[in-house]
């Protein structure tokens, strides 16, 4: 019998071992590429330093439907037969759901990722020893998410209203990478709310500079909450984190010359990369084809015109194509024709004017417009500004602030919110013998979520 | 371990009593080879001399003696043996085998363990070496086809599924997106190299593991089913035995005219019309420079006066008079040659057994590809002392092959993938002409001003310069030694490595095309010196990619196999460990020559270079260091078996697997699997009093394997890579994880009736299933709000049913002389989607088309059609389609009503599966002293296919019409005689996909076909200098084409489309020494 005993027993020692050693063979990692990132800071901030966090991922829809470009009917039959359903997106009449690339899961893309660095976060305990490199990952991760919720915001919710906020439909905020947690459309109000928070949230715990511009510092968290407050119409906020951008990086490229200008300005490619006017670097969409002039459509001509001759933008920002009209090659992108989208500072610098003017403060929104102005003209023809009247000051800056920003998908935001405050720009295109028309503070300004989201969720889909 | 003794002895003492009679005459023994009884009644004869004889009840015959000659041993029931009788020894014994051999003397091998069929519940086939010779040629599964029950090769069907290698089902589909592929055995070890590398004069015999009691052994990779290779092994006490097997296989040239194609002048004619409306007009201001076809640039010259029209109507006509078919079948088509020349060698004195073998396989196909092959084999036992064996061996592959000429499908042109009918490759004098390729003739001619290399391609030269070579060396080396403990008792520990090498180039020299595109396409012409300049240096090209696997297995078990009076128990345990490692890179090397080996190292594959186009592209290359992956599996399984006075059994059997999936949790990585059967061999209760059918035996299991896909992952796993821009590592993450994943799970219920008639004129069995598959792996929509990317995950969401018989009869029809037998394989299964959690999945419509893809639909096959619904054409020759139950020619809708108002719209109709639902074969065999014939014939049915049909948009650029141009509506009054629809412009093609997939163009696909022919004829060793102990001559033809088919067109439902297999005959001839 004690022999059997202590079989038994050393059959069970050398089952365990078994097991634990099988336990320790299929440990091993399957394909060394991959990498399960729960427990190191330094597969975190991988996360964040993916290129997919920031290129192709701003909305484009709202770019499709702004007023920067224009189709003639030979480009607007031949968009229908590249993309059915075209002719409607271009006339605001229906937007496909193009799952897959589409704004919406573009944008969710990053808040996703910066969910799961959250989430990871929480399982790395904060030392001092690694104490920067976790707040910085936190902030990165906190500025993403909201970047991208405002973004959202700007696409799939109406203009910002004080009035009615609590009761417009806002989007999805998304805090959790779970995806068992059902999503959910919060109200206007409390999307503007999560962005302030958390943007202020990340401000306490990014670094005063970063490497590169894909990795947000406090100059973007604070540009970030600059844009944030202009389309809410909060001008005092907006101008006083405009500010506190500006005062960490207010660097501008003079066009008649600069380290920053790699080749001859009628060129292809004008721009070194990540240029030190780039606070944040992101780039629009391209899964929408119609607004690219590159490959498409025609820079709208009005707009090309009202660039003076003397104002290199103009050499600069465009070129002349086959066809008679102008196609635009003058973004901060890594390349010429993938459209920049972040935040810069020639934008932060026209915020502040737009604010300063709005607030009453005339000369100082001039003089800073006068300093950007100064280094857009040929040199010795730009005679500064002088303007006194508030409603002369705030149209030129306005004007300025389209010539300036030309598709840095920003434009769809500020017809919404000028229209809010009776700007009365109404949108218009003409094909085929119809003509189409946007009315201000139309309901089509909050964009259609995709009907597969709504099918899916049960989330309310806007009015049309 | 008993019975067998008191036999022997037995045996012994008659022999003994025959001995002592007149030495004049000779005695002899006919015994039972599985029971040692003594068989009554069996003839036996000379084959010379008259004397015959036959047995008694102790099985002994006396008769004359003659030295030299050959004596027939044969019984109705036994298969038939010749016993040479060369020296004269008075005593001996004769072991008949019983005809059944299925039922009483095969062995099965699972891969852990030996059985006899009746001590396992479990569904098996096996295929012995003979029926295996049946078929030639060098791919070992190949020669599973029309013999083998259950199995079905899916001719056709495309699969995006990186795990569907083998294109072979057992009893259908058991899972929708998981692997596809039955797991290959070859001997004790998974297989994982490339099967071609297995010679097939290795192999002994193959069983296939059919239900969940057999397969779940192999635990959960095994729901596809389980193939088991065993191969060929020396024997102990054996003297030396040398086999040589030599054979040519010879392949017809392919018949091209199969391709239901237009004339080349009906196509010039139908082009014609198209360019007087302009359809072609973009071809000529494209900045790309497409191919123009030579007959439209002729019109374009006559529209634009630069040639007469005289001229004009000369080229056209020659070009209509001229057709590449026969010309591909001329110059580029040739007979295929395969070579094979196979040498056995084996032996064994009593405590070491050998054996040796060697190919050689050379082959040259229809196109002058050409393959060479190696295998070198050694096995060895020893039992260094009692009670102990050791068995080790080596086997080694080494293969060649090399592309050759394109086929005719292959000569599209590259920017618009158009195929001219009447091209001419080759001139008067035999030489090589230029075609059209990628770009413009024109263009060709004249970018350059001469300056640019030749920018022609030539078909029929361009294999010279180009071309790409394969080389496979494998090393698969075992070890293993068994111990026997007590009686019945074993223990044994195995271990297996193999190593596999693959290296493939791909070279280019200066003259070939690919070279001459590339450097031409890189290059810059100053305009005011007129100095080329070329991005890529004027030379070759070497392209290499290695691709390199290893793998070891280690196994230990115990087996225990004991019969204590009436109870008899088999039982084993152990557990495994394998791992597998495989890596690959690959490199680009330009300005390249062999000899003196010189290329330039200092190429920039990165940045953008100007092309004479005008735009920039960085250099073509294949540079990559691919990541090393490692799997690693470790499983426990135990087996047993028990039974009771031979005629109770029940089994079960146990397996955990676990492995390293990447993401898993450790719980998550080990999965329990198991199975259960009772059988009941009912003949031999004591009430079973049958005459004509004395064996009979039912049995039942159930059980549980299953299906893993390593590349599906539960927690989110992120790519790490660096991103050129910002110069950082990154790490992306592509896949949404999902924590609820599991293994896929196959349950099989298998019922099973073993029965042989009286002298076994006829056996068999007959076999119903039900396959059930859980928790299968589905993309399923989700609110990719949560993720982003994709707008599907993949989840254990779908489930679904198979069920089936299968039905296998062996019949003695005549059994004189003249033996003649058939068997006849019967299978029915289907298999449907019993759950899928989707909501667009349970669309019909999604099965539109060819059928030829898995479309997983609630209570339908997973391979089907569904068809518009026809309405005939109306008096102008268009087709009409339904929409809302009434006539339409709106096809746009029609195509959006089908999807959105599913059958109800009533715009198109379910027709069936795409899949044989019924199938089988008849096979028969005849023979007749030294000559043996057999015939297959297999038969697919119950199911559709998608003819090829006429599409006006498409025949703008290909010319194949599905043989319905002919037959086109063309004035009124047609549309009663025809279903082919009118040709408008501009072309719809709409309208040309509508008439495409509806009811008229879906056929029956049944049809049955003559799988192969084989005739042999054996010496019979006679007197004198005759050196062989057998000698076999043998000719086989295979391929031989459909004998009957459900369709009226004349088409070949498993090659719809395409250039049919050809036509192949063997010639061989098999030795023994």
């Amino acid at each position: 019998m004690i022999t059997s005993v202590s079989y038994n027993k050393a059959i069970i020692v050398l089952l365990s071992l078994f097991f634990f050693s099988c336990n320790k063979f299929l440990d091993k990692k399957s394909n060394t590429a991959l990498v399960t990132p729960n427990d190191n800071l330094s597969d975190l901030q991988a996360l964040l330093d993916a290129p997919s966090m920031f290129k192709n991922k701003t909305p484009a829809l709202g770019e499709v439907s702004s007023d920067e470009y224009f189709l003639d009917d030979d480009l607007f039959s031949s968009a229908e037969s590249m993309n059915s359903g075209s002719q409607n997106l271009y006339t605001w009449r229906y937007y496909p759901a193009n799952s897959g690339g589409n704004d919406w899961s573009q944008c969710y893309t990053c808040i996703y990722v910066s969910n799961l660095v959250l989430d990871d976060l929480n399982k790395i305990k904060r030392t001092s020893s690694n104490a920067a490199e976790f707040d910085q990952v936190r902030g990165e991760a906190l500025f993403y998410r909201a970047y991208y919720f405002l973004e959202l915001l700007w696409d799939f919710a109406k203009a910002y209203d004080k009035a009615t906020a609590d009761k417009d439909w806002g989007i999805a905020l998304r805090t959790t990478s779970d995806f068992n947690v059902k999503s959910v459309r919060s109200s206007n109000l409390e999307g503007y709310n999560k962005v302030i928070s958390d943007v202020k949230l990340s401000i306490e715990l990014l670094p005063d500079y970063a490497l590169l511009p894909t990795r947000p510092a406090k100059a973007a968290a604070y540009g970030l909450l600059a844009r944030c407050y202009l389309s809410m119409g909060d001008f005092q906020s907006c101008l006083q984190y405009a500010d506190s951008a500006l005062e960490l990086n207010s660097q501008l490229i003079d066009y008649n010359g600069d380290p920053d200008i790699i080749a001859d300005i009628d060129s292809k490619g004008v721009f070194k990369e990540f240029n030190k006017e780039i606070i944040f670097y992101s780039e629009i969409n391209n899964s929408y084809f119609l607004f690219n002039t590159n490959t498409f459509s025609n820079v709208d001509t009005t707009l090309y015109n009202a660039y003076s001759l003397s104002d290199l933008r103009r050499r600069v920002f465009f070129y002349k194509k086959s066809n008679g009209y102008y196609a635009f090659k003058g973004s901060y992108g890594l390349k010429y024709n993938y459209y920049f989208s972040g935040i810069a500072t020639d934008e932060l610098l026209l915020c502040r004017a737009e604010c300063y003017v709005r607030l009453g403060d005339v000369d100082k929104g001039i003089k800073d417009l006068n300093h950007l102005l100064s280094n857009r003209y040929k040199a010795g023809s730009f005679i500064p500004l002088k303007i006194s009247d508030r409603k002369d000051a705030l149209k030129v800056i306005l004007e300025e602030r389209q010539k300036e920003l030309f598709m840095r998908g920003l434009r769809w935001m500020d017809i919404k919110r000028l229209n809010k405050v009776g700007e009365n720009i109404v949108l218009k295109r003409f094909n085929e013998g119809t003509a189409y028309t946007l009315m201000p503070n139309s309901n089509i300004y909050a964009l259609p979520i995709p009907e597969d989201i709504i099918k899916l969720t049960g989330m309310p889909q806007n009015e049309r | 371990m008993l019975k067998p003794c008191i036999l022997t002895s037995c045996m012994l003492a008659i022999l003994n009593l025959i001995t002592a009679q007149s030495a004049v005459e000779l005695k002899g023994v006919v015994i039972d080879s599985s029971s040692l009884s003594p068989i009554a009644g069996v003839e036996v004869k000379w084959l010379h001399f008259p004397h015959h004889a036959t047995t008694d009840n102790n099985g002994v015959f006396i008769m004359e003696g003659h030295t030299g000659d050959t004596l027939l041993v044969s019984h109705v029931s036994y298969q038939s043996k010749l016993v040479p009788f060369t020296r004269i020894k008075k005593e001996f014994m004769v072991k008949l085998v019983p005809v059944n051999a299925a039922l009483e003397d095969v062995t099965i091998n699972t891969g852990y363990q030996r059985l006899k069929p009746n001590e396992t519940n479990g569904s098996f086939v096996t295929i012995s070496n003979k029926q295996l010779n049946e078929q030639t040629g060098r791919n070992i599964l190949d020669r599973l086809k029309g013999i083998t029950s259950s199995l079905l090769f899916n001719v056709g069907k495309n699969s995006s599924n990186p795990q569907s290698e083998t294109g072979i089902t057992i009893r259908g589909l058991s899972s929708i997106n998981g692997p596809l592929d039955p797991l290959i055995v070859i001997d004790n070890f998974v297989f994982e190299g490339d099967i071609n590398n297995i010679n097939p004069n290795d192999v002994e015999s193959i069983t296939i593991l059919k239900d969940a009691a057999a397969a779940s052994i192999w635990g959960a990779r095994a729901g596809n089913g389980v193939i088991v290779i065993t191969t060929k092994k020396g024997k102990f006490n054996q003297k030396l035995q040398a086999d040589f097997n030599a054979n040519i296989i010879l392949s017809d040239k392919p018949d091209l005219y199969n391709i239901k194609r237009l004339s080349p002048s009906n196509y010039i004619d139908y082009q014609e019309v198209l360019f007087s409306k302009g359809y072609y007009n973009n071809l000529f201001s494209s900045s790309r420079f497409p191919v123009v076809p030579p007959a439209i640039q002729v019109f374009r010259d006559a529209a634009a006066g630069l040639i007469s029209s005289s001229d004009s109507a000369s080229l056209i006509n020659e070009m209509k008079n001229s057709d590449s078919r026969d010309q591909f079948t001329r110059y580029f088509y040739q007979k295929g040659v395969s070579q094979q020349y196979a040498l056995n060698l084996r032996g064994g004195s009593q405590n070491v057994s050998w054996l040796f073998s060697s190919t050689y396989d050379k082959d040259v196909d229809n196109l002058k590809a050409s393959y060479k092959k190696i295998n070198l084999r050694f096995e060895n036992s020893y039992r260094p002392f009692k009670n102990m064996s050791i068995d080790a061996g080596v086997y080694y592959t080494n293969s060649k092959s090399r592309t050759g000429l394109p086929s005719y499908n292959d000569l599209t042109t590259v920017n618009l993938s158009t195929q001219i009918p009447y091209l001419r490759l080759v001139d008067k004098s035999g030489h090589s002409v230029a075609v059209p390729h990628d770009y413009n003739t024109r263009f060709v001619d004249t970018i350059g001003n001469g300056k640019l290399l030749d920018w022609n391609y030539y078909p029929l030269d361009e294999y010279k310069h180009y071309f790409t070579t394969s080389a496979i060396e494998e090393i698969l080396a075992h070890i293993s030694a068994r111990y026997k403990i007590i009686n019945g008792l074993n223990a044994s520990l195995m271990f297996q490595y193999q190593k596999q090498h693959t290296e493939t180039v791909t070279l280019a020299d200066t003259s070939s095309y690919y070279m001459r595109d590339i450097i031409n396409t890189f290059s810059q012409i100053n305009p005011g010196t007129g100095i080329v300049t070329f991005g890529i240096p004027v030379g070759g090209m070497l392209k290499n990619y290695f691709d390199n696997s290893n793998s070891y297995n280690l196994r230990g078990q115990v087996d225990f196999d004991r019969l204590i009076n009436k109870h008899h128990i088999i039982a084993l345990a152990g557990a495994e460990m394998r791992d597998r490692w495989s890596s690959s890179s690959g490199a680009t090397y330009y300005g390249y020559n062999a000899d003196p080996q010189t290329y330039t190292t200092n190429l920039n594959f990165y940045d953008y270079f100007p092309t004479i186009f005008g735009n920039s592209a960085t250099l073509p290359n294949s540079n990559n260091l691919g990541v090393p992956l490692e799997n690693r599996f470790v499983s426990l399984f135990e087996n047993a078996s028990y039974t009771y006075d031979g005629k109770y059994t029940v089994s079960g059997s146990v397996r955990k697997d676990g492995s390293n999936i990447f993401g898993a949790k450790t719980n998550n990585k080990w999965k329990p699997l198991w199975s259960t059967g009772i059988g009941w061999e009912l003949s031999k209760e004591r009430f079973y009093e049958s005459g004509w059918l004395p064996y009979l035996k039912l049995s039942a299991t159930y059980g549980v394997s299953g299906n893993v896909d390593l590349s599906k992952t539960a927690l989110p796993v992120g790519i790490s890579n660096i991103y050129a821009a910002t110069g950082l590592r990154y790490l992306s993450i592509n896949q949404l994880n999902n924590p609820e994943l599991r293994w896929e799970k196959s349950y099989q219920t298998n019922l099973r009736a073993d029965f042989a008639l009286k002298d076994h004129i006829i056996s068999g069995s007959i076999e119903y299933y039900l396959k059930k598959g859980t928790d299968l792996y589905a993309p399923t929509p989700y609110d990719y709000t949560t993720f982003g990317k994709g707008s599907t995950i993949t989840a254990n969401v779908a489930d679904m049913e198979g069920k089936g018989i299968d039905i296998v009869l062996n019949s003695i029809n005549v059994n004189r002389k003249l033996r003649w037998t058939t068997n006849f394989l019967f299978n029915f299964n289907t298999s449907k989607t019993t759950a899928y959690y989707s909501q667009w999945a349970t669309n019909l419509a999604s099965f539109i088309g060819s059928g030829n893809g898995i479309t997983p639909i609630v209570g339908k096959p997973l391979y089907a059609i569904a068809a518009y619904k026809w309405g005939g054409l109306d008096n102008e020759g268009n087709p009409q389609g339904y929409l809302n139950n009434t006539l339409s020619e709106d096809y746009v809708a029609i195509q959006k009503s089908s999807q959105d108002d599913g059958l109800e719209g009533g715009s198109f109709v379910y027709v069936g599966p795409a899949s044989p639902t019924v199938y089988g074969s008849i096979l028969n065999g005849l023979s007749y002293k030294g000559f043996e014939l057999s015939f297959n014939f297999t038969y697919k049915l119950g199911y559709y296919f998608l003819k090829s049909s006429l599409g006006y948009a498409g025949l703008a650029l290909y010319d194949g019409d599905g043989g319905d141009y002919s037959k086109r509506w063309q004035q009124a009054g047609d549309e009663k005689n025809t279903d082919v629809p009118s040709f408008v412009y501009p072309l719809n093609s709409d309208r040309d996909a509508f008439y495409a997939r509806s009811e008229v163009n879906v056929l029956r696909a049944d049809h049955i076909r003559l799988q192969f022919v084989n005739l042999s004829y054996s010496f019979l060793k006679g007197r004198g200098g005759f050196p062989f102990k057998n000698l076999q001559v043998y000719v086989n033809a295979a391929n031989l084409g459909v004998i009957w088919r459900a369709n009226k067109y004349h088409i070949d439902p498993d090659y719809p489309n395409t250039i049919p297999k050809a036509k192949t005959y063997a010639i061989g001839i098999r030795a023994g020494f």
